[in-house]
């Protein structure tokens, strides 16, 4: 094992542990404000990397159409989350948390049928433009151009959140509508506009997410799969509706993942659902300190 | 009384299923009884004990999975590999329970979701015992097995047991004290029970059940996939629960039958049946919270108040 | 006559804070034995450490004999000491009848019990004690559904359950029509009387102690600080000067321009029913506030002070009557459409945001341009300037009270609800947030100030009202009210 092969593993797995921090991001997000574990965030997830196939495969070969799918993909995601938020979920906030979980498990399963309506079974590719196309050579080691991108659009997305969240006043009533929304209510904020906000960027992120990843795996239906439970698991390690936790869970899962492909490879799918177990059995509410 | 005779007619319908119904019937009916069990076994922790159990699955892969290894990688006799199934399961049961009994609400729900994660990726790669990705078919059971009125016999007589062991221990002076904690734990605490020992006791019985449910699939079907220890089949049985009524007894049964009788039969028309499934379940969310069971026991509930007695004022409940 | 109970001394702190500091008591085997003090006084506090639900910082409590201090409180609840609860705690998706058979069955040790029906075991206790309890004819209603009274009565069934010998009641008739606390009265000297259990139980009206109790133990800012009959307690200058220290005026009260009913109705609430599910807490209550007027809404712990001006604001919408703010119909309307209109809330509780800083929890708030800016409201505040870079979570317990008052004012309202402001703070703080309130007052502000500390209040504001279980007890200015011994004697002071 050399230098070489560890430094590539670890750029794959922290440009992997970035999608996983987007999307977490958004997932973490909804939680934090809402109180809604979203199960259909993996289908958004989903959904953004079949319309940016779309669009980028309408646009064709120009170098723009990534760049253009990029920014269709999560506007289409956040765009179908805010629906069904103003139609639908919004009008089951008062009931328990079991009945949410439910509602959001079954706009998953009508989300994925659709996908496969619009889409059909076969997977799809989405080659990026040739300027992002091969392998860079840093220190000897060949690393795929477009693993660089995500791991700059990684830190980007979260200081772009960080900044939203702790530096404008919607993102702190965000905060506030988290921790006491009755509260942030009778000081005279509509508190259903806060979560449609937070909703829609939690859903935007996810197609982000999604938009991402697709240039770097094969696009199909059940991608959102195990997606999902990963989210999930970050999202509760790093502390719900945390931030910071959500990217130092995607840390751990991407970093872990890397580590197992170089020590056990055909069990290193496993290392990150150890550790997580490993670390809920020893602090169940996560590392960071969680919204509610 | 009516109940009786209802349950009768049910059992009697039951053994007399084969030898009325073709073949495929049987079968379905076979898959109803056996998801409809494993659905009834969440509901001991879910309806009556109030835990978000969101990874009953687990449970049930597991006692089918050492069923299925047992007997074609250990070379164990069938009966042994079917007691070993809910044992192992309900061994799962009290390790995967301890853990996650010490936490509330949604981070019980959350750990086991973790913990049952780790048992899936392990079944899914660990090829040669489990067979990985493709799990393991063509599981050689005794003759009387491979045929299916045999196969099914096994099912029902299993399942009609084990309901009525549910049905005991829901009724027993431990189903209330389970139920009495779901409502209300610090009071429960406060009288003197030990609600931690309860829970685990009851997440260690819904487990070995679920283990049950799990040998009965591989009777009926002669294989495991990895996907029985997959978070979407947790959520489904959770869903059955809700459709049913997750405060009845009957109402998870029932569930599982629309979900079972759902998929295949729409199936056979559309290849969208879980769009239906979703619509479905999206609809009975904001119009029939209780499930189709518990919405009818209000209602005959209701009726019965009113026909028996008098009404008193604030009585009859809407 | 032997000793039951016997609580010497105990001492407990919250974080820093002295909840009971030096409370003894005694209850001879048979008696029936009453607390009585002001919210804060520590009765629950006491009644925690005397259960077993907490363990004191000193102090020891002896039971038959046994010193108990340290055991659990199942432990103490199978020795023989049984407790209800303020709130009530019944398993509300079980029938009447599975809730007391549950705790039969507790304490029979048949919680294990798998495999023959419950049907067998200890049902005659159940049936015995929903007899006793006059329950039996509800026996097969969801707990839930039952009426609030009802639901206290189960409460003590439940403590019934496991044959204690000293029945501890945490305000047994808190939230009770007057004839539902007659006949929990009743079944509380039936129960002494007949079935020779000791009771102790807490209270705040005079009157239900009186009838009931043999001795009663007066409590004060943690301390126990007389006991004897009752008619002994009531003249004790002591227990005197405790209630009704306070009220001498320091200063002379403010008067608004409007005193006396010569301006607009700001706002109207107009025969209020109010639930919490089905918990009817408010009975029909009414009052008025004049623009420009300070009322007072005086009434002790869960009178429902709280929970009007939760009904008016829209955060426990009502169930019927009418609530007009500016000749304006709100009832229905959410709670951010009313704070837009220009009503502001301080709750009892603080709820500042505790991520936020001062300044961000401040910003939150921002809604309307008027007099109160920033600078006006530090000016008010000095202690918040200094500290508006500060996690909410990091202010003492009185610079939340001040942030959370800030906050109201910074939307610039119209009219302002003040819930309990001046609850859990010192003395010298007290007089400090009373000379603010009347800064605010001086701006020409419309308050409504729902307060239990009577001498404050009557300081603040011009008249008011008397709340009480949920009622309207009294109507009139701080001098009717001063002149009002009766009212005063029964609602206010125990």
């Amino acid at each position: 094992m050399d230098a070489a092969a560890v430094l590539g593993q670890l750029v794959v797995g922290l440009s992997r542990a970035m999608i996983l921090f987007i999307v977490s991001a958004g997932l973490t997000l909804i939680l934090g404000v809402l109180r809604v574990p979203n199960v259909f965030h993996g289908s958004l997830y989903m959904l953004g990397a079949f319309v940016a196939w779309t669009v980028a495969e309408a646009v064709g070969s120009h170098p723009a159409g990534l760049w253009l799918a990029l920014a269709a993909a999560p506007l289409v995601t956040a765009a179908v989350g805010l629906v069904l938020e103003r139609l639908l979920l919004s009008r089951l906030y008062h009931r328990e948390h079991l009945m949410l979980i439910l509602f959001t498990f079954g706009v998953m399963l009508v989300l994925n049928d659709v996908v496969k309506l619009l889409w059909g079974p076969t997977y799809r590719s989405l080659v990026p433009p040739p300027s992002l196309q091969g392998a860079v050579t840093v220190l000897g080691v060949a690393l795929p151009k477009f693993n660089l991108v995500l791991l700059v659009a990684g830190p980007l997305v979260g200081l772009s959140l960080w900044l939203f969240t702790h530096r404008t006043r919607a993102g702190r009533i965000a905060r506030a509508a988290a921790t006491d929304r009755d509260m942030v209510a009778v000081l005279g904020v509509d508190v259903s506009r806060v979560f449609g906000m937070a909703f829609g960027l939690g859903c935007f992120l996810a197609g982000l997410g999604g938009a991402l990843v697709a240039p770097t795996t094969s696009i199909t239906l059940g991608m959102d799969h195990s997606l999902l439970i990963d989210s999930f698991l970050i999202v509760i390690v790093g502390g719900l509706g945390n931030l910071w936790g959500a990217l130092a869970g995607s840390l751990l899962f991407g970093i872990t993942q890397s580590v197992g492909l170089l020590v056990w490879p055909q069990f290193a799918v496993a290392f990150p659902y150890a550790v997580t177990a490993a670390v809920l059995l020893v602090r169940p509410t996560g590392l960071l300190r969680s919204a509610w | 009384m009516s109940g009786r005779v209802l349950l009768g007619l049910a059992l009697a319908a039951l053994a007399a299923a084969p030898a009325v119904l073709p073949p495929f019937f049987v079968y379905l009916l076979a898959l109803v009884l056996v998801t409809g069990l494993l659905a009834t076994s969440l509901n001991l922790v879910l309806g009556y004990g109030g835990l978000y159990q969101f990874h009953h699955g687990v449970f049930y892969g597991i006692g089918a999975y050492t069923a299925a290894v047992g007997i074609t990688r250990l070379g164990w006799p069938a009966w042994l590999a079917f007691l070993a199934g809910p044992l192992a399961a309900g061994l799962a049961g009290l390790v995967i329970g301890f853990f996650c009994v010490r936490l509330s609400r949604l981070y019980f729900g959350m750990l086991q979701l973790s913990l049952g994660s780790f048992v899936w990726i392990v079944a899914l790669r660990w090829y040669p015992v489990t067979g990985g990705d493709n799990g393991i078919h063509g599981i050689p059971l005794p003759p009387v097995l491979q045929t299916l009125p045999g196969a099914y016999a096994l099912v029902a007589g299993a399942v009609v047991a084990s309901l009525a062991a549910l049905r005991a221990v829901v009724r027993s002076p431990f189903g209330l004290t389970l139920q009495a904690i779901r409502d209300n734990p610090q009071r429960s605490e406060v009288m003197g029970v030990d609600v931690r020992a309860h829970q685990l006791a009851a997440i260690v019985l819904a487990a070995f059940f679920a283990g049950v449910a799990g040998v009965l699939y591989v009777a009926l079907e002669r294989s495991v996939f990895p996907s029985m220890l997959f978070w979407v089949l947790s959520l489904e049985i959770l869903v059955m629960c809700l459709l049913g009524g997750w405060f009845t007894f009957s109402g998870p049964l029932v569930g599982a039958a629309v979900v079972v009788g759902l998929r295949t039969l729409a199936g056979r028309y559309t290849e969208y049946w879980t769009l239906m499934l979703g619509v479905l379940l999206i609809l009975l969310i904001f119009f029939l919270p209780e499930g189709i069971m518990g919405h009818l026991q209000r209602r005959w509930n209701a009726y019965r108040a009113l026909s028996a007695r008098p009404a008193t004022a604030g009585d009859v409940r809407g | 006559m032997a000793e039951l109970l016997r609580v010497e001394d105990l001492h407990r702190s919250f974080n820093g804070f002295p909840a009971v500091r030096g409370a003894s008591l005694s209850v001879q085997a048979g008696e029936v034995v009453a607390v009585i003090g002001p919210n804060g006084a520590g009765k629950t506090t006491l009644f925690n450490l005397v259960t077993g639900v907490l363990l004191p910082d000193r102090g020891r409590v002896v039971f038959a004999g046994v010193d108990v201090t340290r055991w659990p409180a199942h432990r103490r609840c199978r020795a023989g000491v049984s407790r209800t609860f303020q709130i009530a705690n019944v398993f509300p998706r079980l029938t009447v009848f599975d809730n007391v058979h549950a705790a039969c069955l507790a304490h029979a040790r048949k919680g294990f019990e798998l495999f023959r029906p419950a049907s067998r075991f200890a049902v005659e206790q159940a049936w015995e004690i929903l007899e006793v309890t006059g329950l039996r004819g509800q026996a097969h209603r969801l707990a839930g559904t039952l009426s609030h009274g009802d639901q206290r009565i189960l409460e003590i069934a439940l403590a019934l359950a496991s044959r204690p010998r000293l029945l501890v009641l945490d305000e047994p008739t808190a939230g009770m029509s007057p004839e539902e606390t007659a006949s929990t009265l009743q079944l509380i000297a039936r129960l002494n009387r007949d079935h020779g259990l000791s009771v102790l139980f807490c209270e705040h009206d005079m009157e239900v102690v009186f009838s009931t109790a043999h001795r009663v133990v007066v409590m004060h800012q943690g301390r126990t600080i007389a006991s004897g009959p009752p008619e002994q307690v009531r003249a004790d200058p002591e227990v005197q000067r405790a209630y009704l220290g306070g009220e001498e005026a320091e200063g002379p009260p403010v008067r608004s321009q409007a005193a006396g009913g010569a301006g607009k109705p700001m706002l109207q609430v107009e025969g209020l029913h109010t639930y919490y599910g089905l918990s009817h807490v408010l009975f029909d209550v009414s009052l008025q506030v004049q623009e420009g007027e300070a009322v007072f809404l005086l009434g002790r712990n869960g009178a429902g002070k709280s929970t009007t001006l939760k009904s008016v604001v829209g955060l426990v919408p009502p169930r019927r009557g009418a609530v007009r703010y500016r000749g304006r119909d709100v009832v229905g309307l959410a709670p951010h459409a009313v704070a837009q209109l220009g009503v502001g809330y301080v709750p009892d509780d603080r709820r500042i945001f505790p991520d936020l800083t001062v300044w961000e929890n401040l910003e939150v708030a921002v809604r309307r341009h008027g007099y109160w800016t920033f600078d006006r409201v530090f000016e008010l505040f000095p202690v918040l300037r200094e500290k508006r870079h500060h996690r909410g979570s990091h202010l003492s317990g009185g610079e939340q009270k001040m942030l959370a008052i800030a906050r109201a004012l910074v939307g610039n309202p119209d009219l302002l609800l003040l819930d309990e402001p001046m609850e859990g703070l010192a003395p010298r703080l007290v007089r400090v947030l009373e000379d603010r309130i009347r800064q605010l007052k001086a701006t020409g502000l419309t308050v409504l100030l729902a307060e239990q500390n009577v001498g404050a209040a009557l300081r603040l504001a011009d008249r008011g009202y008397v709340i009480d279980d949920g009622r309207i007890r009294f109507e009139g200015t701080v001098e009717e009210l001063q002149a009002n011994h009766e009212v005063r004697r029964r609602y206010l002071l125990l």
